[in-house]
């Protein structure tokens, strides 16, 4: 081997020891062990995904699973008399995934507290504790675990300053906006029912939504009763 | 400086005029159109869903693309023998390495950037909170990613003369460098020692591809810093240079 | 005067290992040989006799095992020598993707020919081979004889002072076996060397001023000019005297 050979190989081992070392002390590993996943039977597709390195695209399958799950029904094998049984599991599914993916806890915490075949603000608050040791100042996640306190304490008032507070981020998912909506429907809040079913059909992102404010708006504008 | 702008040239024309190579782009392009149709079920979340689809599959396009042609870059090369008539000449080994991987490179990055180019205007109309700059600096790391799987590809090629193997052990490389994190956990939990040095060795010499998942980082509350990028850019060459290093040793030591 | 070529005591011996067995076969054995510049020498024997391990020891795609094989002076594998030698394999190893002009552009590059020579050489060469008309299509597309005179451009391009020849005339027609030959003559004439391997007893005594026949890697004989010139069939006989077949197949008998 020549001692230019020898030179270069040298000067590249010292150049990755530099990088591997440096990204090793500025680089702090963001995602929960592998033996904190919940994978259960989706377990072979979440594995495949991550050890391809793809960990924030098995999150999303993971996210369009459980929205065809809460669309769908019910899980071969799943008890069926508990409404949405796997709705915790499959959040933290995705969220074990992708920590950050803060959509995704605000949607499933929401479903579980407010949804009322559902009502179990227990399992939502568990979301939510994961989701803010994870995104300590993502506040939306800290309004709605307020929000849901107040519900079981029936402080309407309360609880709705603390979901105003939560819908005021774009990533605020509809369906919490929509909770508050109706919130003020069936506390016969109708002027405030309608600044949030407009403020839903003005933003894009809550496309999904759009039809529903615009009955409701037309509703709730021509002064008919709610059907 | 010549006679490597020249095989850099002549690989790219090579891999231009390869219809394979271009089947495999136009699937690429295929699957970000079925990212648009799947990224309609997340809903509210569809640019997420379309961001994420079509990054991966622009990685995992230039993925198959890269073990593919560097496995057989240079075993075609010595089956078909038109390696004598360039052997013959006076061009150092190492020289002749370095340009056909660089003209690899070259032509699976334009590739990549054509994708992106479209995955960009599919991504434009959807209301999206992720900044070009970001953007791009994904891109970058999955082509730092490419390289590195490259250079190993043709490394093992050298070492194993035999495309499959090489193509195995290099994907085998892949799943342990996406890995890395995860077997140092396991290596801390294990009382094992022979476990422990496995992990120790895997984790120290496997490429660390955890690294290059920027597109994952996006999303944190605390992206990496500059420093991160540099120390990031020093790894990728570092590395690349290493496996091509070796690739130059094993083709110098070959008889035709 | 610095020989071309000089070959001192070569042996190459082939290892192949299978399934932790190693099997020895020799290719060249202790060959001592002297090409002088400017002369054109021809290398005969049988297939397997070692012709083209000696090429390749010449060219550096192989290492002698034993002794040095050494090209104006320098021992090889030296690439840096390889810009005055020319080859021309037994087959046109070129790449199907590339037109001919871009092929001769290619190896002209790889050559060293300065850039600003290399357009002027490159015209020329193909003009010589009478490849003008088809240098734009790619070579996939070329016949056989197109090939071999594309493979004749890269070889000659850059002018070299030794052309290295494998089998040059296998599998030719009379006429590009006579301009084989024409080709030679023309670089004995420019007072370039030419040393080339064949089997063709007949074309080699045309051309060429000295012959060594190799049979199972050794060198059986060496022959001058003026010991096999105006004798006919003198060369013929001295081969089938002096080789035998390696190939484990014994002689026809139908005389």
């Amino acid at each position: 081997m020549s001692l230019r050979a020898s030179a270069g190989l040298v000067s590249l081992f010292l150049l990755t020891s530099i990088g591997f070392s440096g990204l090793h002390n500025t680089f702090v590993w963001p995602y929960p062990p592998f033996n904190q996943l919940i994978t259960q039977r989706h377990g072979m597709q979440d594995v495949t995904i991550v050890t391809a390195g793809f960990r924030s695209l098995a999150a999303d399958l993971g996210w369009i699973q459980l929205l065809q799950y809460v669309g769908g029904g019910f899980l071969p094998g799943e008890d069926t008399k508990r409404g949405y049984a796997e709705l915790k599991p499959m959040a933290l599914r995705v969220t074990r995934l992708d920590p950050y993916f803060t959509h995704a806890y605000l949607y499933s915490a929401s479903m579980l507290a407010f949804f009322r075949n559902i009502s179990r603000p227990q399992e939502a608050l568990d979301v939510l504790v994961e989701g803010m040791h994870y995104n300590p100042m993502f506040w939306p996640l800290r309004a709605t675990a307020a929000a849901i306190g107040f519900s079981q304490q029936a402080q309407f008032d309360r609880m709705a300053r603390a979901l105003e507070d939560a819908i005021q981020y774009p990533e605020c998912p509809a369906l919490v906006k929509s909770i508050l909506a109706n919130g003020y429907k069936a506390q016969g809040r109708k002027a405030d029912e309608l600044r949030i079913w407009k403020l839903i059909l003005s933003n894009p992102h809550d496309e999904q939504y759009h039809d529903k404010a615009r009955r409701e708006i037309r509703t709730l504008e021509n002064g008919d009763t709610h059907p | 400086m010549d006679h490597f702008l020249l095989l850099v040239q002549d690989t790219w024309r090579e891999h231009i005029r390869h219809r394979i190579y271009l089947s495999l782009f136009l699937f690429g392009f295929a699957l970000l159109g079925g990212g648009l149709i799947i990224s309609a079920l997340a809903i509210e979340e569809r640019a997420r869903l379309m961001m994420d689809f079509g990054l991966a599959a622009i990685e995992f396009l230039g993925l198959i693309t890269i073990v593919f042609v560097s496995v057989n870059l240079v075993l075609t090369e010595m089956e078909n023998r038109t390696l004598y008539l360039i052997l013959s000449r006076p061009l150092p080994r190492g020289l002749y390495i370095a340009g056909r991987f660089a003209g690899t490179l070259l032509s699976i990055t334009v590739a990549m950037a054509a994708m992106a180019v479209l995955h960009g205007l599919l991504l434009w109309p959807l209301p999206h909170t992720i900044s070009l700059s970001h953007y791009l600096m994904a891109w970058a790391c999955a082509v730092g990613k490419i390289a590195v799987v490259g250079s190993l590809a043709l490394a093992l090629s050298l070492f194993s003369t035999s495309a499959p193997t090489a193509m195995t052990f290099t994907l085998f490389l892949w799943a342990i460098g996406h890995f890395s994190e995860e077997l140092k956990f396991l290596g801390q939990k294990s009382a094992n020692a022979l476990v422990k040095t496995l992990v120790w060795f895997f984790y120290h010499v496997a490429p660390n591809f955890s690294y290059f998942n920027y597109r994952d980082f996006l999303y944190s509350p605390h992206p990496p810093s500059g420093a991160w990028f540099f120390y990031l850019a020093c790894y990728t060459v570092g590395y690349t240079g290493i496996c091509l290093w070796v690739a130059t040793f094993l083709f110098s030591r070959k008889e035709f | 005067m610095t020989p071309a070529i000089q070959l001192d005591n070569v042996t190459k011996i082939y290892r192949r290992s299978h399934l932790g067995r190693v099997k020895e076969s020799v290719g060249v054995s202790d060959l001592t040989l002297e090409i002088r510049a400017g002369e054109v020498f021809g290398l005969l024997g049988l297939n397997g006799s070692g012709k083209t391990t000696t090429l390749k020891m010449l060219l550096g795609l192989l290492r002698p095992t034993q002794g040095t094989a050494t090209l104006f002076g320098r021992v090889m594998p030296d690439p840096e020598v390889l810009r005055k030698i020319g080859y021309l394999p037994d087959a046109a190893y070129l790449p199907k993707y590339l037109t001919g002009e871009e092929a001769v552009w290619f190896y002209a590059t790889l050559s060293q020919i300065p850039k600003q020579k290399r357009r002027a050489a490159v015209e020329a060469i193909l003009e010589k081979v009478g490849m003008t008309a088809a240098a734009k299509k790619k070579i996939g597309d070329y016949s056989k004889g197109m090939f071999q005179r594309i493979s004749m451009a890269q070889a000659l391009v850059h002018d070299p002072e030794l052309l290295i020849m494998d089998e040059p005339i296998t599998g030719l027609d009379p006429l590009a076996v006579r301009e084989v030959r024409q080709l030679v003559a023309w670089l004995k004439q420019q007072g370039r060397t030419v040393f080339f391997s064949s089997h063709d007893i007949s074309e080699v005594e045309k051309v060429c001023d000295r012959i060594a026949i190799l049979a199972n890697g050794k060198l059986v004989a060496l022959m001058e000019q003026k010991e096999w010139a105006g004798q006919e069939g003198k060369l013929e006989s001295v081969f089938t005297a002096t080789v035998k077949r390696s190939e484990g197949i014994g002689a026809l008998k139908f005389s």
